[in-house]
């Protein structure tokens, strides 16, 4: 069987990983409001690169990791894109939306874009209709936790005053939808028309 | 009777060579050489000792960190041997400081670090001089660098006393040795309290010869103070760990406020990475069920 190496998901861990153990690069690289606002726009999409800790490391690799595997391994089309249009996007929508988070970090936004984009294009596929529905219904179901109940927070940070950053979530899960919209022009219409 | 005056003025003349040789002598062997900025001086010029008495200081998370060092006193400056054979020189204070400033910039209660020029910081300046520092800078904490180097050149005067902010520091040393200490007190500047403090000491045994005793201890000081900064830096970042272990465990010693905005982050909880675990296996299993 001709098995497929998941190039994509394996150079953002690994620069995720450079970032974590290169002090001096999270300055640079984190999503700073100041500091986007003041020009440095590639904080936009490095910031989801940069972590606050171990933990919060290993958490958003293993999250995004495993999703990232699946999608790359069923040759869902254009994995790349989605990774380098969603961080973007969601930042965007954080510094239009979030005036008073002056920081932000983490992979999760781009996990739980991984993991509607899977959910989505499985349940599209004959094959793997319960893995799609699955997976959707826990991504409900953590963005439901997270709104109602603030849940998703890192802990162990009692020294910064870190909250739960549900609107990259959101934009991440929105815009792997409409990610996998565009890539299905037929099915575009049809929401079109049902609109 | 005239060569009686000869004679005279040939004792005279050798006596006072003898005594001119010998006072030249008390310069590079008999004297004590002492570099000193104290930061007791800076602080408390006119509260004589005074200590500081543990207290609840408020931080406004995340800090910013100002890094100065404690100017000399006037007198010291003035000297002929400080102005001539000065070791510890402004470029070797500013790369210090950037090393003090590097240990602080990775933490995650740390907004920013800034250098502050030694020119900012007036002779026995006081929390008066800081609370100027802090109206400049914008910063809420600050590390006050000090340093004391005393090279014994005289067998009479074998101690050091270095008064620091939590009481008096003495070492003994033998002839020639060159004792140096660097300190780092950090400051809360509002509640004018000691956060911590991280002293770096070091120790040259003395092998300087009367012929080439200037050099060696111009190259014993030089030695003295690059040791000494290795120290601080090294016990600087234990101190600031166990400072965050501080904070953290024991909320009566310190209190936290967190300055407007915040820093959004979120991760996948306990739940959801058995989830993911639980959803990889499944597929991996239907895979090979499928294959067999």
């Amino acid at each position: 069987m001709n098995r497929r190496i998941p190039i994509v998901t394996l150079l953002l861990i690994a620069v995720a990983l450079v970032i974590a153990a290169w002090p001096d690069a999270r300055l640079a690289l984190i999503y700073d409001r100041d500091a986007i606002l003041a020009g440095e726009i590639w904080r936009l999409f490095t910031g989801h690169l940069v972590h606050l800790s171990i933990r919060h490391l290993a958490f958003d690799l293993i999250g995004f990791g495993v999703a990232g595997c699946m999608i790359e391994a069923r040759r869902m089309p254009s994995f790349g894109w989605l990774c380098g249009v969603v961080p973007c996007l969601s930042s965007g929508l954080m510094l239009w939306l979030n005036p008073t988070m002056s920081q932000y970090a983490g992979l999760s936004g781009l996990a739980l874009a991984a993991w509607v984009y899977l959910g989505l294009s499985s349940l599209s596929a004959q094959s793997s209709r319960w893995l799609g529905g699955l997976v959707l219904l826990a991504v409900t179901v953590k963005l439901a936790g997270e709104i109602c109940f603030g849940l998703g927070i890192v802990s162990g940070h009692s020294l910064e005053d870190i909250r739960v950053a549900t609107t990259s979530h959101i934009a991440g899960a929105v815009s792997a939808g409409l990610f996998h919209l565009t890539l299905r022009p037929r099915l575009l219409r049809e929401v079109a028309l049902l609109a | 009777m005239k060569d009686h005056a000869m004679k005279t003025k040939i004792w005279c003349g050798s006596i006072l060579a003898v005594l001119a040789l010998l006072g030249a002598g008390c310069d590079t062997v008999g004297a004590r050489h002492q570099q000193t900025s104290s930061l007791f001086s800076y602080l408390y010029a006119d509260q004589t000792g005074h200590t500081d008495e543990p207290s609840v200081p408020v931080l406004s998370l995340p800090l910013r960190v100002g890094v100065a060092f404690v100017p000399m006193k006037s007198k010291d400056r003035g000297s002929s041997w400080s102005r001539e054979t000065l070791i510890f020189s402004e470029q070797q204070k500013l790369e210090l400081a950037r090393r003090v400033a590097g240990e602080f910039v990775h933490h995650e209660f740390i907004k920013s670090v800034d250098l502050i020029p030694s020119a900012y910081l007036a002779e026995g300046g006081s929390f008066r001089n800081l609370d100027q520092l802090r109206q400049i800078y914008g910063i809420d904490v600050v590390v006050l660098l000090s340093y004391d180097q005393v090279q014994f050149t005289d067998q009479g005067a074998l101690t050091l006393s270095y008064w620091t902010i939590v009481g008096a520091y003495v070492v003994q040393g033998e002839k020639n040795d060159t004792q140096t200490m660097i300190d780092a007190a950090v400051y809360d500047i509002a509640s004018r309290k000691l956060l911590f403090r991280s002293p770096g000491l070091s120790e040259i045994k003395g092998s300087a010869t009367p012929v080439n005793l200037s050099e060696q201890l111009r190259r014993d000081s030089a030695a003295g103070f690059e040791v000494a900064a290795t120290n601080l830096v090294a016990n600087l970042t234990v101190q600031l760990e166990e400072f965050k272990g501080r904070v953290k465990n024991a909320p009566t010693e310190y209190r936290i406020e967190f300055k407007p905005g915040y820093t959004g982050a979120g991760n996948f909880g306990g739940a959801e990475i058995v989830f993911i675990g639980m959803l990889a296996g499944g597929v991996l299993l239907g895979r090979w069920h499928r294959k067999s």
